[in-house]
């Protein structure tokens, strides 16, 4: 019962926790250059993480797949399957799941610390409001990187793919390129486009959230980084989930 | 000034502050002394509104703000500096860049005007030359002379210092204890929270004493030396022990 009434009033405090950043964001010009900072720190920085992440999940995807295809000579069907995974679900996927934790664990980590220090404490007495200065940047920057982002993750992802069905399995280019391209519908492309906007708004929160809220010293700081990741990345999983139903269903 | 009625304040289940009551008329300075954990700094954080209590009325410059949102309470909090415990400054900030980050935020000022603020307020606490270095790279007592500088740059009309010569050598702690009269000379109205006896003394002529968030005695320093309160007696057992021995050398 008392955990029940711990999530509760947690949830709670994070619905208002959001409500004071949806105010905020009508604000949000007023901390341009901390967003440019941040999406500086959270997008440019991880173009690397989401480079290799694309490209190994795509050249893992190709290998997997085109080695069930080839049994039924389908091995055609290997651009379709890349291209259709990595734009509507790994592609977004593993950028979500890498940035909860990039992402994630540096604003847990930062503004925790500065909870801890009293530097939030001084931003409130000095007449400054925290949600505006210090978290307000940091989901605007997310909502803009984050997309990029998820495509850089699904372009390299496919070129892996490419790669992969030329060199394993010896097919020509053209008809990768051609079996990848056919096969997206404008949907695939709008679900695929549209999950980073949510997942960059989820995981930018969360991690806020636990950072201002950080009690107990540098093993709070620690819980609540842990405790950031874990539920950003489950945010991810779940909101991918529901989309991908609703998809199905709907679409 | 600043009024405290009756103010009650539980943090968690806990009792922090019981009924305190106080009151500093402007241009004034209180003291607030008392063993760690009485609620001294809690006292500061209600006046401050960053704690709401639960019972009682805070008073600030004749302005009831004991259940003003955060927003109402911008412009009162503009009047108040806060030096704390932990100085509280931005690692990633260079000195002169904390001292001027609320004047750019706040005030309307011309960059030629926050420049002079900058140097103006750290020519005051004897820091020049530092406008480059980052807190990291700065002594404790350092680190103190900014935050009381950043508290000094905004010219507010009451100043709150949050044991302000904790963790310091005897030479910083003496410092910066003559930098809190040179900011009081300058007509602030200052309250002062430390555990450190000897500092309480010549801060202020009338100290508040508090004890487990309840006020023990407010009264002047040779009044609290002969009060008959136990917990007063202990608490000034030792300065009360060091006069003794200086009364017994002077009559030898």
């Amino acid at each position: 019962m008392e955990t029940f009434t711990k999530i509760l009033s947690g949830l709670q405090n994070y619905t208002l926790f959001v409500k004071d950043i949806i105010r905020g964001m009508f604000r949000c010009f007023k901390y341009k250059d901390d967003a440019l900072r941040e999406m500086y720190l959270i997008g440019a920085k991880a173009f690397l993480v989401a480079l290799g992440g694309g490209l190994f999940v795509g050249i893992i995807l190709a290998i997997e797949v085109g080695h069930q295809l080839e049994l039924f000579g389908a091995k055609t069907l290997i651009g379709r399957t890349v291209s259709l995974g990595m734009i509507r679900e790994i592609g977004p996927i593993i950028t979500g799941l890498l940035l909860a934790a990039r992402t994630g664990a540096k604003n847990t980590s930062e503004l925790g610390s500065m909870q801890l220090s009293e530097q939030i404490d001084a931003l409130r007495a000095f007449g400054t409001s925290p949600v505006d200065r210090l978290i307000v940047p940091r989901v605007v920057a997310a909502l803009i990187m984050f997309l990029p982002l998820t495509l850089i993750a699904d372009i390299t992802g496919i070129l892996g793919g490419m790669f992969i069905t030329i060199t394993t399995f010896h097919m020509d280019v053209s008809f990768y390129w051609h079996s990848a391209l056919d096969a997206l519908l404008l949907k695939d492309l709008f679900v695929g486009f549209l999950k980073p906007f949510f997942f960059a708004f989820f995981i930018a929160t969360i991690s806020c959230y636990y950072g201002i809220y950080t009690k107990g010293g540098t093993t709070g700081l620690g819980k609540n980084t842990i405790k950031a990741v874990v539920s950003s990345s489950v945010a991810v999983l779940v909101i991918d989930f529901i989309f991908t139903k609703v998809v199905w269903e709907v679409m | 000034m600043i009024t405290l009625n009756n103010v009650s304040l539980n943090l968690e289940g806990k009792q922090i502050l019981n009924n305190i009551s106080l009151n500093v008329c402007e241009g004034k300075t209180a003291i607030i002394l008392g063993p760690s954990g009485a609620g001294k700094s809690s006292v500061l954080r209600v006046i401050l509104g960053l704690w709401r209590p639960q019972k009682g009325t805070v008073i600030i410059d004749g302005e009831d703000i004991t259940n003003k949102s955060e927003n109402q309470l911008l412009h009162v909090r503009r009047k108040m500096g806060m030096v704390f415990q932990g100085n509280a400054l931005f690692d990633s900030l260079t000195v002169a860049e904390n001292v001027c980050y609320f004047l750019k935020e706040k005030e309307n000022l011309t960059e030629k005007e926050i420049s002079f603020r900058i140097k103006e307020s750290l020519e005051f606490v004897n820091l020049e030359g530092t406008d480059d270095l980052y807190p990291a790279q700065l002594s404790g007592g350092m680190k103190k002379r900014v935050a009381i500088a950043r508290a000094l740059a905004f010219k507010p009309c009451i100043l709150l210092y949050d044991e302000p010569t904790t963790g310091l050598d005897p030479i910083n702690a003496k410092s910066i204890v003559e930098l809190i009269n040179k900011v009081k000379e300058s007509g602030t109205t200052t309250i002062v929270v430390t555990h450190i006896l000897q500092d309480a003394i010549i801060l202020g002529d009338k100290l508040t004493l508090m004890n487990n968030g309840k006020i023990v005695e407010t009264n002047t320093v040779d009044n609290l030396l002969n009060s008959s309160n136990n917990f007063v007696q202990d608490f000034f057992f030792e300065i009360n022990q060091e006069l003794k021995i200086l009364k017994h050398k002077s009559v030898i």
